[in-house]
């Protein structure tokens, strides 16, 4: 019994909250972008549209599983799996609340950077599967620029894992409130281990993890292959990219698989830079708010509003932006991103040994 | 748990061998990365999840994509070609495919000789390992040992790994520049 608890409820609860998520973010994206090009978006099924989404899942359920004539079958099938399975487990290692988490594995971000980059091998199997030039070129470009902005993803997390020590997710979100173990300093010189709020928040005990936290944005965007990175799917030229050929389930698992990943890129954010399941209100004398706002539920809720934002933020720059030409793209990484991540990861090291010592 | 042992054990002897038998590289390499992921959990029953996790990191992430993007550089007639020349005749066993198979099989019958020779549950220096306490029992920081230890015992090596891949890289930059301005 305590085994199908463990292994089994907790992974149908991840797995039926993440369709939830998706099938609303999908909503939330369309309504976004309305809203930003002075439209209604979804308005007929259910009020407000409430339910277009719903409709759509349903519509796309009940659709043929076409395999084209030129696919290589047993990948072509398998590869919408491995993507969707690569981003789920993800989940796995998520502190949720101070009680909730799924594995308090103490390799926890190492073992998250390493299972988003099995996702590429899945769109790579989904490029080359599909017997299409442009499914092929959609995902060599997704390919390369996922690969490369792995880089300065991965030294901005090096330059947070450096103030905080461990790559345990749950240590580095019980660091960073009322509930650390240590002390919490606001900009390394204000003690705010009973006070916590905001100014507990990595964010703000090393101030040059603002610009890691950008850095990091902006490398999850490219990660997720959303605009202004979006060459991958360049509509213009490609189509839709490295899923052109699926259909009904196998696209919405894709589908899914991405809203989830900007979940999971969002979360890794929230607790690395954001404070995870901490509050943002401090204890301000009797007012006692961080206290007050601290628990399980609030941990859940907290934590998912802070990461609903920053897919919100998502969002709100792929219809803002428009898409950046592939040399533009690596000039960014290569030439911009990743000396700004090791120069925030030298800062890390001086305030390491200076500043928190 | 032993049972989610022989599933992965199961999984990677059935890929490994779908790779050496398969006539399509393609579905060779997509093999080969699942050969790597159960590999990573047979790491995890050996307590070095560190490893496992960079055993992911390193092939699954990048030597395997590594492997499908020069497949996927390659003229893909010349794929074809190979398989049309490989699909007649025999299918299992052919005469030019006997080396590798005898290679195969003296591996094998070394790893039964070491597998049947030792007697696993009596060795010397594991009971002196046991009795001197150096063992892990799977709740220790493993980042933390493997850090310490590479920064203090084992400096050396790590030093000279990274100026080897520094060398590595410049070489490779060097090999893949343009050639325009001669």
């Amino acid at each position: 019994m305590e085994f199908f608890s463990a292994y089994v409820l907790v992974a149908l609860g991840v797995l039926l909250f993440t369709v939830v998520y998706a099938l609303y973010g999908v909503y939330a994206e369309r309504k976004v972008s309305a809203f930003i090009q002075d439209r209604y978006g979804p308005m007929e099924t259910g009020k407000y549209g409430l339910f277009q989404t719903v409709a759509d899942i349903t519509k796309l359920l009940q659709k043929e599983n076409i395999t084209p004539a030129a696919a290589d079958k047993p990948l072509f099938v398998a590869a919408p799996l491995v993507i969707f399975v690569s981003v789920f487990m993800g989940f796995a290692a998520m502190p949720f609340a101070p009680d909730i988490i799924g594995s308090m594995a103490n390799i926890g971000v190492f073992y998250i950077i390493a299972v988003l980059a099995v996702e590429v091998v899945g769109i790579l199997m989904a490029g080359w599967a599909s017997g299409n030039k442009y499914a092929l070129l959609g995902s060599m470009r997704s390919v390369a620029q996922i690969v490369s902005y792995e880089i300065p993803a991965g030294v901005a997390i090096v330059s947070v894992l450096l103030i905080s020590q461990t790559l345990n997710l749950q240590e580095i979100s019980l660091q960073q409130g009322i509930l650390t173990a240590g002390t919490a300093k606001f900009l390394g010189f204000w003690d705010v281990s009973e006070t916590g709020g905001l100014f507990a928040w990595n964010l703000f005990r090393a101030p040059h993890l603002i610009v890691a936290f950008l850095i990091y944005f902006i490398a999850s965007l490219a990660e997720c292959n959303r605009a202004p990175f979006d060459i991958p799917e360049a509509e213009s030229e490609l189509v839709a990219g490295f899923h052109v050929e699926y259909g009904g389930i196998r696209f919405a698992l894709i589908f899914l698989a991405e809203y989830a990943m900007m979940l999971l890129v969002s979360m890794l954010a929230t607790i690395l830079f954001l404070g995870g399941w901490n509050t943002p209100l401090p204890n301000i004398g009797g007012l006692e708010l961080a206290t007050w706002t601290t628990g399980n539920i609030w941990g859940v809720f907290w934590l998912l509003f802070k990461s609903f934002g920053l897919v919100l933020a998502q969002m709100w720059v792929r219809w803002t932006l428009p898409r950046l030409r592939v040399d533009q793209l690596m000039t960014f990484c290569w030439k911009v991103l990743i000396p700004l991540a090791f120069a925030c990861l030298f800062a890390s090291g001086i305030w390491r040994l200076l500043v928190m010592s | 748990m032993t049972a989610i042992f022989y599933i992965l054990a199961g999984i990677m002897l059935a890929a490994a061998c779908y790779v050496a038998v398969s006539r399509d590289i393609a579905r060779a390499v997509f093999c080969f990365f699942g050969v790597l992921f159960a590999m990573a959990g047979l790491y995890i029953f050996a307590l070095a999840d560190f490893v496992a996790v960079t055993q992911i990191l390193v092939y699954a992430g990048g030597v395997v994509v590594l492997m499908i993007f020069a497949l996927m550089l390659t003229d893909k007639q010349l794929l074809e070609n190979i398989r049309r020349g490989e699909s007649s005749g025999p299918r299992l066993f052919r005469a030019r495919a006997l080396p590798s198979i005898l290679l195969a099989l003296a591996v094998f019958a070394v790893l039964l000789q070491v597998i049947t020779a030792v007697d696993w549950g009596n060795m010397a220096w594991r009971h002196e390992a046991v009795a001197a306490g150096n063992r892990i029992t799977g709740h220790e920081n493993m980042v933390e040992n493997v850090g310490v230890n590479l920064m203090t015992r084992y400096l050396l090596p790590f030093e000279v790994i990274s100026v080897f891949l520094l060398a590595a890289l410049i070489g490779a930059a060097y090999l893949a520049r343009g050639r325009t301005n001669n």
